[in-house]
């Protein structure tokens, strides 16, 4: 009998060591390009030359994100996400170009891509300043 | 804010003290030098002082004894020097004074003169110490000046004590030695190389009257129960009971003498203050001495509360009645503050307001008399009083007080003592007054900044004595303080102001201020794009204002704006523009009626105004002769004048038809300025796209010739001028039906020219109106470039939205169409704002058809 | 008398369970220092929350490069890679050096703390960018929402 408790208790003490209370990771893959790249020379497709592209740009400011659309400011990422929902009903492969600011968390960067993602539109591409180093 | 003392106060002040500090002994002689300097000195002519002093000392005949009696004046010159100066130069002068001195005394340690420059030395930081507390008396913040005060004086009654001893020495070996036998030569050697007896008892005199005279000024800049005072007084009072006894009846004495009642008196020790008094009046005292010995007993009695006594010591015999001392008057001013105060314990009104009013009287006697500086003391006592007897004060004094306490940067204060004076005088029945006080309180409130509360109370106090002849200004002063405080939030507060000056108008219709309330007025309506009653207010302004012009100009651009706003309604704009040339020919019209020979310079603008708006209401024929009429009764005008009339009558003839004519006038034009005659273009394309077709060509061709005029000067223009010329030549060309070559020019320009958006708007436009395929697709590349460049979210950017989305519908793409407009919709809801959104939402419906129809190829 | 015999067979002293005992022992030790050693090669970090995160479909092909950036800048460095703190020009130096080194595809996983400002991030994604790396992937945790 005591043979058996013994292996019990080691299997049990194997199992608390081993037992690792972290949420499974996940990945994002992400599409970089960077301007100036032979990718993004080409000529945008004919269809979408009019529209306009879409520059999500992300600014954090007194401890709060806010978020602009072209250049029209948004506070809620409810309201951020219908809009984007409705851009893409329109037209999926616009262009979405995410601009965050320099202090944002990168949480909030992740919030923007994720609901991008979920609301299906494919082309996201992150923007690049051009003066970092 | 601390209250600059002006030098000749401190002038007066220094010289009030007695100016045999500055002197240390009284030599039997008195040289030349000393005497020169002085003079100047009085004059205050300061640096020619110090510059003389300095060449004399660098000569090399001085004697010792020279050298030193003019290293004392040279001392002295500076002191006086710095108490006149500005304050930034006082410290550098002081320490020259003291650097003049040390610098003799460590370089002749054992010159038998060294007593009277080591006095001097001593007496510079005296007076230092005295110039510091009469500072304190009279600045708000008195903390630094006293500091200042007692560690001067402390210097000084450092340096004082041991020269007493060091003197007493001096003197015991000259008397030991005694005067030299016969085989030293005459007197004059003998005082030459070193003091004598009777010089060494004088300056023993002088040091101990000085050293008492430090002690007490340095107990009086301690508190009033200190221990520190009661010890400096006491120390004072035992140097000066060896001066006051001796039998000599010179000034020193006496000076000792009141000054050791005074010390008495600061000590509280009142008995021996009368003793010492009595003692002044048995000896028989000169003039001024017994004046100064009755003030120092009125002090007395005011100190021990015998109101009585203080004012049965008033009468003075007359013997004394003639002289003039400020100090006398002062306490003059002191016994009557104190029977008024006793009056108002006792609650006798009407004997306090006597004393006020005596009081009053007092201030302004010794303001007069005695200049800055006293009255200053005097106001502070006033103050002081006031304050005390808080309630009970009568207009004038409030308002002395209240002057007082603005003087001593204690503003608030001052403020409230101007609005209680105000208030006190409109009880009284002063309204003048009152609304004098009420004003000063307003413009104390304005120098803070505090501009509301001042527009606040400048409205109140006029609204109330509304009769007085200056309300109207002060209301109007409520009205410019309160433009300064709306300044940086115009539209939160306009419709106040707007009320306020309304109210102006109302109260006081025929004053001065009605001119500048209705241009104020006007203004303001014109901020708020309210032209009707911008043009009521504008229109009321007198001929005689000065204003007068420019109000004209204002109401025509009014009506401008007006007429500009109600294009769409014909009959409200007709009616407008009738009654705007109704207004504008009745001012002609006042001057008489008769045919004026001469148009004064606001009537000539009047003429060209109501041309205006006869043109503006298409009534070309009667414009056009009163064109004509002006022109011939304005022989003196300036050029540029007639060329704007002349540029009004073009477009009248060629309104009325007369095309030839117009063509006449428009060679007359030649020499006018390019940017007139591109005006002149614009009117007439204007009046081009309201005439029926057969003027058109005609008006096509006016345009053409006026362009021709412009161009032959095209070296004149500037870069922009030949821009809008380039583009009024194509637009005269488009006019005209030559289209092919105003296209040709507009692609020209547009190529040269690409950062220029209107041009391309125009470009894109023009080839837009064509309708053939190749024209649609440039005219939508154009506009695209236009977009790129255009501001994202911008008037400009929204046109070009628009005109791709109509190109690409026309091109046949309806689909595409509307993806934008849906696009545009959700980035930018407004949609280019109420004038755009309609055209946007209308375009989308068009799409949504042509979608759903069959396409046509 | 009985004398004892020979033939019967005493059993053997030797008592197994201990045997199976260590046994157990060495395997647990073996077990649990590879899963410790494997952990310490990952950080705790805070990840970013995502709902359209994909699991890592544990591509063998492309080697992974694992960049973290810590919360936290341990002598004003952030960057670590395999235990090394980098300074952002040492690590564009490092990938364009895997990149050419590399015959199949590079994937740079960044793993990040939710709290670091982006621009701190940045770097490393202009690294990859420039040294021609798409494959760029955000370690995210799955938000249940």
């Amino acid at each position: 009998m005591t043979p058996m408790i013994d292996v019990i208790f080691l299997l049990l003490i194997f199992f608390v060591c081993t037992a690792s209370f972290q949420a499974v990771e996940e990945v994002l893959p992400t599409n970089l390009q960077l301007p100036g790249s032979l990718e993004s020379q080409a000529p945008p497709p004919e269809d979408l030359v009019d529209l306009d592209e879409i520059v999500v740009k992300i600014l954090f400011d007194d401890g709060r994100t806010h978020w602009q659309i072209n250049h029209r400011d948004y506070q809620d990422l409810g309201v951020v996400r219908d809009v984007l929902a409705a851009v893409a009903r329109l037209k999926s492969d616009l262009p979405v170009i995410l601009d965050p600011d320099g202090r944002v968390p990168l949480a909030s960067v992740i919030d923007v891509y994720d609901t991008c993602r979920q609301i299906g539109l494919r082309r996201i591409q992150f923007a690049a300043s051009e003066n970092v180093s | 804010m601390t209250f600059r003392v002006p030098r000749i106060l401190l002038i007066l002040s220094i010289l009030s003290i007695p100016t045999s500090i500055l002197s240390p002994c009284r030599a039997a002689e008195v040289s030349t030098d000393a005497r020169y300097l002085d003079g100047l000195r009085q004059r205050e002519l300061f640096e020619l002082a110090e510059t003389y002093a300095r060449q004399r000392l660098a000569e090399d005949t001085l004697s010792p004894r020279d050298r030193a009696r003019l290293t004392i004046q040279q001392a002295r010159t500076f002191s006086q020097h710095a108490a006149a100066a500005p304050p930034a130069e006082q410290t550098a002068l002081w320490q020259q004074a003291e650097g003049v001195l040390d610098t003799w005394l460590a370089a002749e340690p054992d010159s038998p003169w060294r007593p009277l420059v080591a006095m001097q030395r001593a007496l510079v930081a005296l007076a230092r110490g005295e110039f510091a507390r009469h500072q304190a008396q009279l600045a708000t913040q008195a903390d630094p000046h006293l500091a200042e005060a007692r560690a001067q004086l402390r210097a000084s009654i450092g340096r004082l004590r041991p020269l007493v001893d060091e003197v007493d020495r001096m003197l015991a070996v000259a008397e030991r030695t005694g005067p030299r036998g016969t085989s030293a030569g005459s007197p004059q050697d003998i005082s030459q190389a070193a003091l004598s007896a009777d010089e060494l008892i004088s300056l023993g005199r002088n040091v101990r009257y000085q050293l008492a005279r430090a002690l007490l000024a340095q107990a009086q800049c301690y508190d009033r129960q200190s221990a520190d005072r009661a010890h400096s007084l006491t120390q004072a009072t035992a140097w000066l009971d060896q001066l006051a006894g001796l039998p000599q009846n010179d000034s020193l004495v006496w000076k000792s003498r009141l000054a050791r009642v005074e010390c008495y008196r600061l000590l509280s020790d009142y008995a021996s203050a009368a003793r010492a008094l009595d003692e002044i009046d048995q000896q028989q005292p000169p003039r001024a001495v017994a004046l100064r010995a009755r003030t120092e007993a009125i002090r007395l009695a005011l100190d021990q509360g015998q109101l009585d006594r203080a004012l049965a010591l008033l009468q003075l015999p007359d013997v004394l009645a003639r002289l003039d001392q400020p100090n006398w008057d002062l306490a003059r001013l002191e016994v009557s503050l104190a029977a008024w105060q006793a009056a108002g314990d006792r609650g006798d009104p009407e004997l306090a307001g006597q004393w006020q009013t005596r009081a009053n009287e007092l201030v302004r006697q010794i303001e007069s008399r005695h200049g800055a500086y006293w009255s200053r003391r005097a106001e502070m006592l006033l103050a002081g009083a006031l304050r005390r007897a808080a309630g009970s004060g009568d207009p004038d004094t409030l308002a002395r007080a209240a002057r007082s306490a603005y003087l001593s940067g204690q503003l608030d204060e001052a403020i409230g003592l101007y609005e209680q004076a105000a208030a006190r005088a409109a009880a009284a029945g002063n309204p003048q007054q009152a609304l004098d006080s009420g004003y000063l309180a307003a413009a104390i409130l304005q120098k803070q900044g505090r501009y509301d509360q001042a527009a606040e109370r400048c409205r109140r106090w006029s609204l109330a004595l509304a009769g007085q002849p200056r309300a109207a200004e002060v209301h109007l002063e409520a009205i410019r303080n309160l433009a300064q405080a709306i300044k940086d939030r115009p539209d939160a507060a306009l419709d106040d102001y707007g009320s306020l000056l309304e109210e102006h108008l109302a109260r006081w219709s025929a004053s001065s201020t009605t001119g500048e309330a209705r241009w104020l007025l006007g203004g303001v309506r014109r901020y708020q794009r309210d032209w009707d009653r911008a043009i009521a207010a504008y229109q009321g302004i007198g001929p005689a204002d000065p204003r007068l012009a420019d109000a004209i100009d204002a109401v025509g651009t009014c009506y401008k704006a007006r007429l500009a706003e109600l294009r769409a309604d014909h009959p409200a704009a007709e009616a407008l523009a009738a009654r705007g040339t109704a207004w504008f020919e009745s001012i002609l019209d006042t001057a008489g009626g008769s045919p004026i020979e001469r148009l004064s310079p606001a009537q000539r603008r009047v003429v060209l105004w109501a041309a205006r708006m006869r043109l503006a209401s298409a009534d070309y024929g009667k414009a056009q002769r009163r064109l004509t009429a002006a022109l011939a009764e304005a022989p003196d005008a300036p050029d540029d004048w007639r060329r704007e009339a002349e540029a009004l009558s073009v477009v009248a003839l060629a309104g009325a038809g007369q095309a030839d004519e117009a063509g006449r006038m428009v060679e007359r034009l030649a020499t006018a300025p390019p940017t007139a005659l591109l005006n002149l273009v614009d009117q007439l394309d204007r009046l081009a796209q309201a005439a029926p077709t057969p003027h058109r060509q005609r008006l096509a061709n006016l345009q053409l010739q006026v362009v021709d005029l412009v161009g032959r000067r095209q070296s004149e223009l500037s870069p922009d001028q030949r821009l809008a010329f380039h583009q009024a030549y194509a637009g005269a060309l488009v006019a005209s039906g030559r289209g092919d070559e105003a296209l040709e020019k507009y692609a020209t320009l547009a190529r040269a020219h690409p950062d220029d958006a209107k041009l391309g708007e125009a470009y894109a436009e023009l080839l837009a109106t064509r309708g053939d395929r190749w024209s649609l697709a440039a005219a939508l590349a154009e506009w695209r470039r236009i977009e790129r460049r255009a501001k994202p979210g911008g008037g400009q950017w929204f046109r070009a939205k628009y005109a791709v989305a109509e190109l690409n519908l026309r091109l046949g793409r309806p689909e595409r169409a509307e993806k934008i407009i849906e696009l545009l919709a959700l980035l930018h809801p407004e949609l280019g704002g109420p004038a755009m959104k309609p055209r946007f939402e209308q375009l989308l419906q068009q799409a949504k058809q042509r979608g759903l129809a069959p396409s046509p190829r | 008398m009985r004398l004892p015999s020979h033939s019967s067979c005493r059993s053997l002293g030797f008592n197994m369970t201990p045997m199976i005992d260590v046994v157990f022992l060495l395997i647990i030790f073996f077990l649990v220092s590879s899963h410790l050693a494997r952990q310490e090669a990952q950080l705790e970090l805070d990840l970013p929350s995502a709902t359209s995160g994909q699991r890592d479909r544990g591509q063998d092909e492309a080697r992974r490069i694992v960049v973290s950036v810590l919360p936290e800048p341990r002598g004003d460095r952030r960057i670590m890679v395999a235990g090394r703190l980098l300074d952002p020009q040492e690590l564009a130096g490092m990938i364009r050096f895997e990149r050419e080194r590399t015959e199949g595809d590079l994937e740079v996983r960044i793993r990040c703390d939710r709290h670091v400002p982006y621009r701190d991030v940045e770097p490393v994604m202009l690294a990859c960018a420039r040294s021609g790396v798409w494959n760029v992937t955000f370690a995210v945790v799955a938000d249940k929402k």
